[in-house]
């Protein structure tokens, strides 16, 4: 099941996180863990009726989180890549 | 109309995402493999909620930091060993890994209050393990003589309960604030206990053992408010060694892809766990295979 495990640093509302992206069922999933008390958030990105991609948790649940700290990942792969 | 999370989504990409979610929820996103409390790694802690009626599971550096200490620099000395400016003598480090279950409210040094004391009555938690590494010392003998030297080799074990895939060791937590950087940070130490019969074969050079303990005796640790004499109990509890397993691990076992695979060190006394172990097993001598003479 796991394919390869890949580990950041991003920094959340001015909390830092360790990411590892996984690859579960095909999907590429990542896990964030918070520094402070917050819950762990396992995000993905899921694509909706009009066929346009979206951050969201998993379980549902914490929608706002998903795609924010989402955001910030992308920032990262891209910043990687350049 | 199938909607995941708020949004619109097609029956496929519910159920895709559906089907996802029961995956993650057996993913085991903390193994982290060998957690090694000198590599500044953070371990998996169970901590309860404020209201006390569940728990959340976050991440805490292993290695207690005092809230005297004031920046990264004073940790690094206390953790690593400096050298005294007025002696000149070396000061060996104290990384803090654990805390012996009979220092959390008096000081093994000082006899006055321990430094743990707060913690121990305000912030306890749970380690999460799903085992534990131990160095089994044993001393060479003079092939002549029959004697025992003063060289000893260390032989890893691993440590698990074969029933029981994680673990709850009992700890304690402390919230750290570096003065000069801003950085904080929740560090952890390990409550230890006298070691029982199996702790006490395979870590024969200070025969302890972490305080593990069941899920009853755990819910208790980070839920109740408990008196000293609770926590002194709970903390200094041995778990059955009938229920633990000890197997010898190689040397290099950091280096393995398994690294609690079984090893068989050739000449390496066996352990019985049906005899209690003496203060002559403690100073164990093994007849090892000596270097053929060149001469």
């Amino acid at each position: 099941m796991i394919e390869e495990e890949v580990c950041f640093q991003i920094e959340y509302k001015e909390c830092p996180a360790s990411v590892t992206e996984h690859s579960i069922k095909d999907s590429r999933v990542f896990h964030i863990e918070f520094s402070d008390s917050r819950k762990p958030l396992t995000i993905t990105v899921g694509q909706d009726r009009k066929e346009v991609k979206f951050w969201t948790s998993i379980p549902e649940g914490r929608q706002q989180e998903a795609e924010e700290v989402g955001k910030l990942i992308a920032i990262h792969i891209r910043s990687k890549k350049n | 109309m199938c909607y995941y999370n708020g949004q619109k989504v097609t029956r496929a990409e519910f159920i895709k995402l559906k089907s996802l979610e029961k995956a993650v929820s057996k993913y085991n996103f903390l193994d982290k493999g060998v957690i090694s409390g000198f590599t500044d790694l953070e371990v998996a802690v169970i901590v309860a909620t404020p209201d006390k009626t569940n728990f959340d599971i976050v991440q805490m550096e292993w290695g207690y930091i005092p809230n005297y200490l004031r920046n990264r620099e004073e940790v690094k000395r206390m953790r690593q060993g400096y050298k005294d400016e007025k002696t000149g003598k070396w000061v060996d480090g104290q990384p803090q890994l654990n805390a012996k279950a009979e220092n959390l409210f008096v000081s093994e040094r000082s006899g006055g209050r321990s430094m743990f004391y707060d913690a121990a009555k305000h912030r306890r938690c749970l380690i999460l393990s799903t085992g534990y590494f131990e160095w089994r010392h044993i001393y060479r003998k003079d092939k002549r003589t029959g004697k025992r030297l003063k060289t000893r080799d260390k032989y890893p074990y691993y440590v698990s309960l074969p029933e029981h895939e994680y673990f709850f060791t009992a700890a304690i937590w402390n919230p750290w604030t570096d003065r000069d950087s801003g950085e904080m940070v929740n560090t952890a130490a390990m409550v230890t206990a006298i070691g029982n019969r199996l702790a006490m074969w395979v870590h024969n050079s200070k025969r302890r053992m972490p305080t593990i303990l069941n899920d009853e005796l755990a819910w208790r640790w980070i839920s109740e408010d408990l008196s000293k004499e609770e926590i002194l109990e709970i903390a200094a509890t041995q778990y059955p060694y009938e229920q633990m397993d000890a197997c010898a691990v190689a040397s290099d076992f950091l280096a393995k892809l398994d690294p609690s695979e079984p090893f068989t060190h050739a000449k390496l006394p066996a352990i019985d766990l049906s005899i209690e172990p003496t203060d002559e097993h403690q100073e164990e001598v093994a007849e090892l295979p000596q270097q053929q003479s060149l001469f």
